[in-house]
């Protein structure tokens, strides 16, 4: 994969989500999708292990960076981990489901996976930051559930947008410049065998 | 050995241990480390999320708020309709009230205060946090309070800065269920204002708690909260923020009602505009001759 061409997406991804996601959200609830998450599926589709697992890693800690975490002196800090390690579970989960369940890599797929991962990484970060806030009183987050449900429901939203970002992501899919061995996919019906 | 431990699975597996501890470590060293990069992160993504906002606040602008529509019966009609017209009255007078408190302050003297325009970098709803374009190097510390301007309303309080970096600065919006202080007191102001500052003491005041997208009191004592009804403006009079917030409109009253303790009635505030939604922000920044107190300060 070509590096820099991911760091280009991510970039404009990880921006788009804080800039954006208020006005794609559903109504007034904390429900918006993530336009990152639908990258990282999609660099985990085509993309060798090691690059997609270091390219999952690299956004989950620019995400943990990102994040602002309330704690209880009125102040805010950041929490490294979380979205690191829900990104890199999800790059793992999507590595191992698309050698074994998926022999086309269409929108569809990436809409399913995506969404799949967006839930995987929910129930990462909600149960590790409940586990932070036990060992550290100073973190705030005491409403576990009140993150997981809308966290869940933002996973299918992330799914269906998955399906439009999907069509652009595979217009510049050679500016990726992906090599992936030993992988067959195909998008539009036509299979592409990979060595 | 050596080779077993540069196997990408090994390496795999303990980049996922070092984060799991990183995670659940409280004030570990390496979080502290990568923390510093937070600045610089924003402002790298600032160009891409604030064109972003510039859409979204386009796209979907703050809309300003008039409470829970309720499900009304035909033979209601009558008895709303004149509810209606009393409310826009209600209305019209505190209008004139807040324009009239505007020319003449009446609440002490206006703290000594640097006022600035700043747009929005990027917004956090589910955090309650907002990123603005202005920090230390536009003098923001963080005794800075953030407002808004809410046509025939004034200035709509909207949080206070919790971090400041030298580009950027963070807002915590006053709704959010973790805003500090949790309690805030505000003072309900009646349909017809009041003349001068003496009345200001006999005004009922109640101590409102964040819930989401509202702030709520609980324990309002019936004799004030007789004097209370929908539509009433409420102001910050809170000694423990700063002088810059004091004043500043939290909401208005959308709801009256009965709790379980016969004495006590709960209030129900709405910000007059959508907190999370506005592109743009009035801040007012202490200088050094005013005071800053309390938890803003």
């Amino acid at each position: 994969m070509r590096g820099i061409t991911f760091l280009i997406a991510a970039w404009f991804c990880i921006g788009l989500d804080a800039g954006l996601s208020d006005a794609i959200q559903l109504g007034s609830y904390d429900v918006a999708p993530s336009f990152t998450i639908v990258l990282i599926t999609f660099v985990c589709l085509w993309a060798s292990h090691r690059s997609a697992l270091l390219a999952a890693l690299l956004t989950g800690i620019a995400i943990d960076l990102l994040t602002d975490v309330h704690t209880n002196s009125g102040s805010i800090t950041v929490v490294l981990g979380p979205h690191a390690l829900g990104l890199t579970l999800a790059a793992q989960m999507i590595l191992t489901l698309r050698a074994l369940i998926f022999r086309k890599a269409n929108v569809i797929t990436l809409a399913l996976l995506t969404a799949l991962a967006a839930m995987l990484l929910t129930l990462t970060v909600t149960a590790t930051m409940s586990i932070r806030a036990t060992l550290d009183p100073v973190i705030i987050f005491h409403r576990p559930l009140a993150s997981l449900v809308p966290g869940l429901l933002s996973a299918l939203y992330t799914g269906l947008l998955a399906i439009v970002l999907g069509f652009v992501l595979n217009t510049f899919r050679p500016l990726f410049a992906f090599r992936s061995p030993g992988t067959t996919f195909s998008t539009g019906g036509s299979a592409t065998r990979r060595r | 050995m050596q080779r077993r431990w540069t196997n990408p699975r090994s390496l795999y597996l303990a980049a996922l241990l070092l984060l799991a501890a990183a995670a659940l470590i409280p004030t570990n060293p390496v979080t502290s480390a990568l923390s510093t990069l937070h600045a610089p992160l924003v402002t790298i993504i600032a160009p891409v999320s604030q064109a972003g906002s510039y859409v979204s606040t386009h796209l979907r602008p703050a809309a300003r708020t008039s409470g829970a529509l309720p499900i009304v019966r035909d033979e209601d009609y009558a008895e709303l309709e004149r509810d209606y017209k009393a409310a826009l009255r209600t209305i019209n007078g505190l209008q004139h009230a807040i324009a009239a408190l505007e020319e003449r302050p009446y609440y002490g003297t206006e703290p000594a205060l640097i006022k600035r325009n700043v747009q929005r970098i990027s917004a956090d709803t589910g955090k309650g946090t907002i990123k603005i374009r202005a920090g230390s190097r536009n003098d923001v510390t963080l005794a800075t309070i953030a407002s808004a301007h809410v046509p025939d309303i004034g200035l709509q309080l909207v949080g206070r800065v919790v971090s400041v970096n030298r580009l950027f600065s963070t807002i915590h919006v006053i709704t959010h269920t973790d805003f500090s202080p949790n309690l805030i007191e505000g003072v309900v102001i009646p349909p017809d204002g009041i003349a001068d500052e003496s009345e200001l003491a006999a005004l009922p005041r109640c101590q409102l708690r964040p819930s989401g997208s509202t702030l709520t009191a609980n324990d309002v004592a019936v004799t004030d909260a007789e004097r209370i009804a929908p539509g009433h403006l409420v102001l910050l009079a809170d000694d423990t923020w700063p002088d810059a917030a004091q004043m500043l409109v939290i909401g208005r009253v959308t709801r009256v009602k009965d709790t379980e303790q016969p004495l006590h009635k709960q209030i129900t505030v709405v910000p007059t505009t959508d907190l999370n939604r506005l592109g743009s922000f009035i801040l007012r920044i202490p200088t050094e001759e005013s005071s800053p107190n309390g938890a803003g300060g």
